[in-house]
């Protein structure tokens, strides 16, 4: 399986997309400057009332753009081949096609899952170093916070990278590049987006389901591969 | 001989459409199987379905004495093939395409790699990626890379598609070379007669998913190879002529202007003297090979009025 995964990085002459992580931490940390540095909610209002506002803010930033940055993912490991029809290719070796794909979904899982938290901690880190200087978020950071706000991040990445699979489905039915990037904008908008400090993805369980109809579906995608004709 | 394939009334159907049915076949180990058949015919689709990449919605394949499953990967080590077209990752170089491919069946010897590149004279590419190759290239690849691992069995699905008169004698050379050296069985399909009549043990004709025939090149060649064509404006005469004052018993009548002779034995200018002799205007009268393609047309016109 290992050496599975590491063909598939070979082949698709996967680096990790570092450059494009890099400017995506970058957007999220310009957005959250100008909500940070507002002139009219400094006077007015705060925008973070405390820290663990300002990481939950940064943790949807960052989970929106990964979640879609998956779904780019998705497209180019796994409907790409079905539409380049190397896909015939693949199901032409000695390899049962499960693994294959698996192998595949384990690389967008992983990526996942450690883009989020990674971008999660080195954005949060520049938020605290920063302010530092401007001390715009009242009180301090307590280590409890902090704990807390890694436990959470990190509950919320696993949901994250099983909810990223769920484009594939859109994605396979068609086998259609747009589709799996589109549906994947829309579960985000739909599952991010927040009023009044309130998203879907804040009640425990939405994301629990989300996360498992994510792996449900790749499950599903994979069951009946060995079956089904490759058209 | 032994059989590597057996196909016992295969068929698919695809949305309610038959693309192949009750299809027989048997290739035997160390031949080269000819597979022929118009555009359309359903050569691809049997193809397909013996590397599994279509799964038969009747019948049974018998690869290598065992019965091919869905789950029986492990005859998928034993096999080569290019299917349609030669697919490759277009953004990679030939060798990186090579090296994936070996990797993914299992197979580590570096210098085979150079060395069938060489075998299909695909020389000077360096770090081209695919996608700058002609067809040409691309086949000539598709083949090097269907053969790197010295499979049992060698599918090839139109091999000879976009390559040079040059490349095509190349490649059939490099055909036989192959079962003969290396005991690799060969299924070549095509719709381009001349090609599988100069390298196939065997031919299997297909016409509308169903096989009409399957004989062997030497039992082709010996029946009704050689025959004397006489062109005359009086065909009837002629051949009532010939039939009562010869006894040839062996003629067929072609449209209105020409009588061919399958009886050898009858030499020319008797022929000629006896119809001459009856008042019949004789044209010309040639000595003719019966070529594979006549037969193989006679096989598909009976194909489609039995059907």
């Amino acid at each position: 399986m290992l050496k599975l995964i590491k063909l598939e990085l070979k082949k698709n002459k996967f680096n990790g997309s570092w450059l494009g992580i890099l400017i995506a931490n970058l957007c999220i940390m310009g957005l959250v400057a100008l909500m940070y540095f507002d002139p009219e909610t400094l006077e007015n209002e705060l925008v973070f009332i405390d820290f663990a506002d300002a990481f939950s803010a940064i943790d949807t930033f960052v989970r929106a753009t990964f979640i879609i940055y998956a779904s780019v993912l998705i497209a180019k490991f796994v409907i790409e081949e079905y539409k380049n029809k190397t896909m015939s290719l693949m199901f032409s070796y000695p390899i049962s096609r499960k693994k294959l794909i698996a192998a595949k979904l384990t690389i967008i899982f992983t990526w996942t899952f450690l883009t989020i938290t990674l971008s999660n901690l080195v954005i949060s880190g520049v938020l605290v170093l920063v302010n530092n200087y401007f001390g715009y978020i009242p009180g301090s950071l307590e280590m409890d916070t902090v704990i807390n706000y890694v436990l959470k991040m990190l509950l919320n990445t696993v949901s994250a990278a099983g909810l990223s699979l769920i484009p594939l489905f859109f994605g396979m039915w068609k086998k259609s590049v747009p589709g799996t990037i589109v549906s994947a904008v829309l579960i985000v908008s739909i599952f991010s987006s927040s009023s009044g400090g309130f998203s879907l993805y804040s009640i425990i369980a939405v994301p629990i389901i989300l996360a498992a109809i994510g792996i449900l579906v790749a499950y599903l995608s994979i069951r009946n591969v060995d079956k089904v004709d490759l058209i | 001989m032994t059989a590597i394939l057996k196909t016992y009334r295969l068929g698919k159907t695809i949305n309610g459409k038959d693309l192949v049915s009750g299809l027989n076949m048997s290739i035997n180990k160390g031949e080269i199987y000819g597979f022929l058949g118009p555009n359309g015919a359903g050569k691809t689709t049997v193809m397909k379905m013996i590397t599994s990449i279509l799964k038969p919605t009747e019948g049974e394949i018998e690869l290598f004495g065992k019965p091919l499953q869905p789950n029986s990967i492990e005859l998928l080590k034993r096999m080569g093939s290019i299917i349609e077209y030669p697919i490759f990752y277009e953004r990679l170089t030939a060798q990186e395409n090579m090296e994936l491919h070996c990797e993914y069946m299992g197979y580590y010897n570096k210098k085979a790699i150079n060395e069938v590149l060489e075998m299909v004279q695909l020389t000077n590419i360096d770090s081209k990626p695919v996608k700058n190759f002609s067809l040409g290239m691309k086949q000539r690849l598709g083949i090097a890379r269907a053969i790197v691992t010295k499979p049992e069995l060698l599918l090839l699905d139109e091999p000879i598609n976009g390559l040079d008169p040059v490349g095509i004698r190349e490649m059939r050379s490099l055909f036989t070379m192959l079962t003969k050296q290396y005991g690799i069985t060969l299924l070549i399909s095509s719709h381009i007669l001349g090609e599988i009549e100069h390298i196939a043990d065997t031919v299997g004709v297909i016409n509308h998913g169903k096989m009409i025939k399957e004989v062997s090149m030497d039992s082709v060649r010996q029946s009704n190879s050689e025959y004397v064509e006489i062109s005359t404006r009086e065909v009837k005469k002629a051949a009532y002529i010939l039939t009562d004052r010869l006894n040839v018993s062996n003629i067929k009548v072609i449209g209105d202007e020409a009588i061919r002779v399958y009886d050898m034995s009858i030499p020319q200018s008797e022929l000629i003297k006896t119809l001459t002799m009856a008042d019949v205007p004789v044209n010309s009268i040639v000595q003719k090979q019966h070529s594979l393609e006549d037969y193989f047309i006679e096989m598909l016109n009976g194909g489609g009025l039995s059907a």
